[in-house]
């Protein structure tokens, strides 16, 4: 679903938070944001906060009293602590309590779970496991498998990335890929780890202070390193290395893989 | 040098889940070490005990004391120990009423305490956060906020637990160079426990800790040529590691560079 800000601000006590937010998240496709007051703009979109002026568009529905919830459940957002959103003991019951609440049919819902777990890469004995007892990691992957149940349309996620080890890291960058490519979700990254952010987004939006300073596809703004430095933003290391090159007059290309950029040095060595 | 810690023969399980058996380790005092581990390797376990927080059963001496609850409070002088995350660790909503507790904890007159804090916030350079709210703190300030606080007792031994996890490069730089300046000054020793192998590059010593188990241990430099090992086990080299040994292999390069400046002018002359 297409996310459309118009002219949204947000202030808490007459701070301004967030100002003049004018942005389009795109259809089906992996968003990131990086900068300052990430998770405002990530809880505006699922309606946890609401804006102070302006309007949110979901998939063409702008939000109202009437289609709160039902614009809620079109929104999954996985937080940065996942034990913070979590209320009972085993990962089954867990979503046996999301399925009553959404009056689903008990005919085939063991076998919905399993799939679900299946989807994220987990096997069945998962749903017996105590859920506060499984590392950051698997339960960052048991909160994926959850939304599932419940089908939404956007999946965000905040800071998914940190304290994750490597091989959990590249699980979940699996499955965001999954996500996007096979079930058509709209994905959202907040995070402020632009090498993963290059190697994973399409478009990027970059916030500084309370307003968004670029949003765009995300090799346009890596690219542009001028920009990067001035706004003091994270470049990415394969565009740093690239960047440095360029300096001297090597004409190095941008890439996103390391094996790409060696075959680029050994040509120009 | 003399010993600062040692850990002889540690033997610790959880129920159903055996750790550490038969650790061993020594630390000597003025040392920078990093432990670095995938997320169920048993890091914040090793901390938690360190520290005393868990029972070790006599099998850790710091400085020269056996580690112990019946010494809890000598305990608390001795270590600084920041863990992971950022969420539940305040007390306060003000930043330098949460400065200020630890201090009043220990006793410290009044007028001593803000010496104290105003000392270390200049050191910091976080002296314009003082009245500031904690919420309003971005993640990566409150984890700096965290390391200022475990320090303001001035502790011989600082155990860091993945505690530079969501500091940006700027801060994560600073705050390096105020550990470095300590190291020198006060012989303050410095355990960090990470996921992520730049932050072992600038440590004077690395153990590499897998399943409980010390698999691997020496300087950064030797660690990091082990990328078969390193890889096996969950951890990622870092980039310009990585791009070294690669250029290396193709024999572009002759050694292995890790600063970027230096690279592209030892390659491009």
């Amino acid at each position: 679903m297409e996310i459309i800000f118009k002219n949204v601000g947000y202030r808490y006590k007459n701070r301004k938070i967030l100002e003049k937010v004018n942005l389009k998240i795109r259809n089906n496709m992996i968003t990131g944001i990086t900068g300052d007051n990430k998770t405002l703009l990530i809880e505006l979109i699922n309606s946890i906060t609401f804006p102070s002026y302006g309007e949110i568009k979901i998939g063409n529905q702008e939000i109202n009293d009437d289609n709160l919830i039902e614009l809620r459940r079109t929104v999954c957002l996985i937080r940065q602590n996942p034990e913070e959103q979590f209320f009972t003991a085993t990962v089954k019951e867990e979503m046996e309590f999301l399925v009553g609440r959404l009056n689903y049919k008990s005919r085939n819902i063991i076998k919905k779970m399993k799939d679900s777990l299946q989807i994220v890469g987990l096997n069945e004995k998962y749903l017996e496991k105590d859920i506060f007892k499984l590392s950051t990691g698997e339960q960052k992957l048991i909160q994926v498998a959850i939304s599932l149940l419940y089908n939404p349309n956007i999946v965000i996620f905040d800071e998914p990335f940190v304290e994750l080890d490597y091989t959990n890291k590249k699980k979940l960058i699996k499955l965001i890929k999954l996500l996007k490519e096979r079930y058509h979700k709209t994905v959202i990254i907040a995070s402020n780890d632009s090498n993963i952010l290059y190697e994973l987004t399409d478009d990027l939006v970059v916030i500084k202070k309370t307003r968004i300073i670029a949003a765009d596809e995300t090799e346009k703004i890596y690219q542009d390193v001028d920009f990067l430095v001035y706004n003091d933003i994270e470049i990415p290391d394969l565009i740093a290395f690239t960047a440095k090159a360029r300096e001297k007059n090597v004409k190095l290309s941008f890439h996103k893989d390391i094996r790409d950029l060696i075959k680029d040095v050994y040509k120009h060595v | 040098m003399s010993k600062i810690l040692e850990i002889n023969n540690l033997t610790f399980s959880y129920p159903e889940k055996p750790l550490f058996h038969g650790l061993s380790l020594e630390i000597e005092e003025g040392k920078y070490i990093t432990i670095i581990g995938n997320n169920k390797s048993g890091k914040t376990t090793l901390m938690k005990l360190i520290c005393g927080i868990l029972n070790s059963k006599d099998s850790i001496v710091a400085g020269y004391a056996y580690v112990n609850h019946a010494r809890i409070h000598d305990n608390s002088r001795f270590f600084g120990v920041v863990f992971s995350g950022v969420d539940n660790k305040f007390l306060f909503d003000n930043v330098y009423k949460e400065m200020a507790f630890p201090l009043e904890n220990l006793n410290i007159p009044v007028p001593k305490i803000e010496e104290k804090i105003l000392e270390i916030a200049k050191e910091f350079g976080i002296t314009k956060f003082l009245d500031r709210k904690i919420e309003n703190l971005t993640n990566s300030e409150k984890q700096e906020l965290l390391i200022a606080i475990a320090l303001l007792h001035e502790p011989k031994v600082l155990l860091l637990d993945n505690a530079f996890s969501m500091m940006n490069k700027k801060t994560k730089q600073k705050i390096q160079k105020i550990l470095n300046e300590r190291i020198e000054r006060d012989k303050l020793t410095v355990i960090l426990t990470t996921t992520n192998l730049n932050e072992i590059i600038s440590s004077d010593y690395t153990y590499v800790l897998n399943n409980g188990e010390i698999i691997m241990e020496g300087k950064p430099g030797s660690v990091l040529r082990e990328e078969k090992i390193l890889n096996r086990i969950g951890l990622e080299l870092p980039f310009m590691i990585d791009l070294s040994l690669k250029l290396e292999f193709y024999e572009l390069l002759d050694d292995e560079i890790t600063d970027m400046d230096r690279m592209v002018d030892t390659l491009w002359k």
